[in-house]
């Protein structure tokens, strides 16, 4: 009944469980590749021109200017990484996320630096890809502004739910989001460009606000600004290593389709972002971080985001294909979330697996998804949210940190991949495209990793330290938990000579009173032959020490009963020292514990019985050399919970005939 | 519940005054106060303790009952108990009985005999006995 009622919403919210032999590999076309793996660095464009533009809006209206150099320097950066990936993927068919690449070129110590980062950085992609979803939905409807971390947190939860059904990350659900968000995205960059041509360029509703800077502009302050700025506006590259993780999962020519995939990703997403950032430009987007910043704007005017504007500059407020742009932009943010939920439980198992994680995570749930890992990464993004209000632009300063640890990680040991290569190649033709790869890789690691310093440098104070502190925990503990199933590994592996045989068995059985579950217990301890076998009880009152004295005399129990005096009237205490002296007698002996328990039917009923039971089985466990045997006694209530469950009945039923119970 | 050595307890039983005594009856373990009263009792019965018994010779032993075993019918009568007076532990087995009354665990109990060792227990064969008050 309890378990029923425990199943019931499981079965309606998870689904029926799959058989293991359901687990299926489907191959995905480029075609449908592109919105499966690709959905999380397309949709940072929607939000990586904003971040950009709040960066810059700190100098004032006048700083908006440099967006078009940190714009373009984001776009150099993405194509260099974008060549880089692709590189990873002619080299690690078999999948080469960070941390597999890391872990066979650098070592364990890199490669857990990078897994640390990259589950830090999944738990990050769904909060802030959530968070930046709302915040558009928010933007075409502003009166759910209050709602949005509810809101957020819900979509979470769906998000997970999903999941953990185990959506066959089918690609139709994920190509309407994904075309549809391109298709607008680029339908209003044509639209707003040809108006621009024409000589009516898109105004947006913020054009005509002021900026009040709140940070110096002079000289070096200028260069720290469009460095944050930058910083910011690396958000773009987010997600661009899935592909590479995903080469298994293409069809064949898999390393050549995941790599034109990636080229493909790479092109759209430069598209896009120098389109919006553009569009922004002449629409004269103006945002700031703070909204008092804003000179000029209405009382309570809440910000928009600049999807939000430049679709509605373009394609006039309350459109369709305003509300359009709104919808695909917030469906494909989700849906980069869900990226997240692919990659953070696949990782997890793999650190399972390789004992780095608990053990549980390489587990495949009802429905053969890793649904602990899918828990746990819905439970933290969560409580990101929820800790930082559903704002984008906080969540994001955490965020980009663990990209381009992985990332330079990742190239660095490709580097080192494509140097080993080249001490094993000897033709001078696979010479020169190695000494290619290599030098792509290279230019990919340096500018990583100094968009790596420069992020951590202008972020720092802004939140990222939380990353770099809980990063080294995160790979702390993971190298405990190794430490540890090493060390148990090592305790348990068996020797040469095995295990010794036990020469002789005690048996003692638990006596309080005698009924039937003790004369049971009795019986089948017995039967099991024990060298000497003593029914043990202990005196806590002595008129409870003479009646089972009498009883025992009266029955004829061939055992002898063993009473044990207990000073302080505890049961537990006389017990184990009376198991420890046949242990001291005897060190080779084993002594076996049978204890009668009830097993009862009811939540309440278990208030009631088995407490000294239950103690003295947690405190033997600890005793080396002492088995404890359970002889259960299945109380009326428990057979009336089994018969309540139909599968349990018949069973019932017949037990109950053949053991001649009424 | 552990046996406690003869000389931790004796200590404990000489140190009981001053502060120190007074930490150290704060922290003793259940097993250690009830050794330290049991041999307190030991003096007062004139006994001798367990723990300084030699085998083959007659002693005069004084204690609590720890455990008490009726054995079933069919084998030889026995009724054995278990002496325990802080020092250390006796058995004591009455043949041809299967119960005397007044022997059950937490009696008082002072018993003499000759003492015999088996296995590296001490065991005393049909000893003569004094019950000495109640539990």
């Amino acid at each position: 009944m309890k378990q029923a009622v425990l199943q019931l919403p499981k079965r309606f919210l998870v689904g029926r469980p799959l058989r293991t032999g359901q687990l299926g590999e489907t191959l995905l076309p480029k075609k449908l590749a592109l919105p499966v793996f690709c959905s999380d660095p397309l949709s940072s464009v929607a939000y990586a021109t904003e971040e950009i533009l709040l960066a810059l809006s700190l100098g004032g209206l006048a700083m908006f200017a440099l967006s078009w150099w940190v714009g373009a320097g984001v776009v150099f950066l993405l194509l260099v990484v974008t060549a880089s990936y692709r590189q990873t993927c002619h080299a690690y068919p078999n999948g080469g996320g960070a941390y597999a690449v890391s872990r066979a070129n650098l070592g364990e110590n890199a490669s857990l630096v990078a897994a640390s980062a990259l589950l830090i950085d999944y738990v990050m992609t769904v909060a802030v890809s959530v968070a930046a979803g709302v915040a558009n939905v928010i933007s075409a409807f502003p009166a759910l502004s209050p709602h949005a971390v509810a809101i957020s947190l819900a979509l979470i939860a769906v998000l997970a739910v999903m999941n953990l059904r185990g959506v066959k990350e089918s690609g139709t659900a994920f190509a309407i989001p994904t075309y549809g968000f391109v298709a607008s995205v680029l339908l209003m960059l044509v639209v707003g460009l040809l108006r621009v041509a024409t000589g009516h360029p898109p105004t947006a509703e913020s054009a005509a606000f002021g900026v009040r800077a709140v940070h110096g502009t002079a000289g070096a302050a200028v260069v720290l600004l469009a460095m944050r700025a930058f910083a910011q506006g690396c958000t773009a590259l987010t997600g661009v290593e899935a592909v590479s993780n995903g080469v298994p999962n293409f069809k064949p020519p898999k390393s050549r389709n995941a790599a034109s995939t990636l080229t493909i990703m790479g092109l759209l997403a430069v598209v896009m972002f120098a389109g919006i950032t553009v569009l922004a430009r002449t629409a004269r987007v103006h945002l700031a971080g703070d909204p008092a910043q804003l000179i000029g704007a209405p009382h309570g005017y809440a910000q928009k985001t600049v999807i939000a504007q430049l679709g509605a500059a373009v394609f006039g407020h309350g459109s369709i294909l305003f509300f359009l742009v709104q919808a695909f932009t917030a469906a494909i943010l989700v849906l980069a979330a869900n990226t997240a939920f692919n990659g953070f439980p696949i990782l997890a198992s793999i650190l399972g697996g390789d004992g780095y994680l608990p053990r549980q995570f390489a587990r495949r749930g009802d429905r053969l998804v890793f649904s602990n890992g899918i828990v746990i990464l819905s439970l933290l993004a969560g409580a990101l949210i929820w800790a930082f209000g559903a704002s984008t632009t906080r969540l994001i300063q955490l965020y980009i940190i663990g990209v381009f640890v992985s990332f330079t990680l990742s190239q660095g040991g490709m580097v080192r991949h494509w140097t080993g290569e080249l001490r094993r190649l000897a033709d001078p033709a696979g010479r020169r495209s190695v000494h290619h790869a290599r030098a792509i890789n290279l230019v990919g690691a340096v500018l990583t990793g100094l968009v790596l310093v420069i992020v951590l440098l202008t972020k720092f104070m802004h939140g990222a330290w939380i990353v770099v502190v809980t990063m080294p925990l995160v790979f702390l503990m993971m190298k405990g938990i190794q430490r540890h199933y090493r060390r148990v590994a090592a305790e348990l592996e068996p020797g040469e000579e095995g295990v010794p045989l036990p020469s002789r068995i005690h048996a003692v059985v638990l006596v309080s009173r005698v009924h039937t579950p003790t004369l049971r217990a009795l019986a089948f301890a017995r039967a099991t032959r024990p060298h000497t076998l003593t029914a043990l009880s202990v005196a806590t009152s002595p008129e409870e020490a003479d009646r089972l004295e009498r009883e025992w005399a009266e029955r004829d129990i061939p055992v002898p009963l063993t009473i044990l005096d207990s000073p302080y009237r505890d049961i537990t205490g006389p017990v184990l020292d009376y198991v420890t002296r046949i242990r001291t007698r005897s060190p080779r002996d084993v002594v076996c514990v049978f204890i009668p328990e009830y097993v009862v039917g009811r939540w309440w009923e278990h208030l009631l019985h088995n407490h000294s039971a239950l103690r003295l089985k947690a405190r033997l466990l600890f005793r080396p050399g002492v088995m404890m045997t359970s002889v259960p006694w299945q109380l009326g209530s428990a057979e009336a919970a089994l018969a309540r469950h139909t599968e349990g009945a018949e069973f019932a039923a017949r037990t109950r005939v053949r053991s001649g119970t009424p | 519940m552990e046996e406690v050595p003869a000389g931790t307890a004796q200590e404990s039983a000489q140190g009981a005054r001053g502060l120190r005594g007074f930490l150290r009856r704060l922290t003793s373990t259940k097993a250690e106060l009830e050794a330290e009263e049991l041999q307190k009792t030991t003096g007062e019965e004139g006994a001798t303790p367990i723990r300084k018994c030699a085998a083959r010779r007659r002693a005069c032993v004084a204690g609590t009952l720890r455990t008490v075993t009726l054995r079933p019918r069919g084998g030889a009568p026995a009724l054995e108990a278990e002496l325990y007076d802080g020092s250390d532990m006796i058995s004591l087995v009455w043949l041809g009985r299967r119960r005397i009354a007044g022997i059950e665990p937490g009696r008082l109990v002072r018993a003499e005999g000759l003492v015999s060792v088996q296995d590296g227990r001490k065991v005393m064969f049909n000893p003569r006995y004094e019950l000495r008050g109640g539990a």
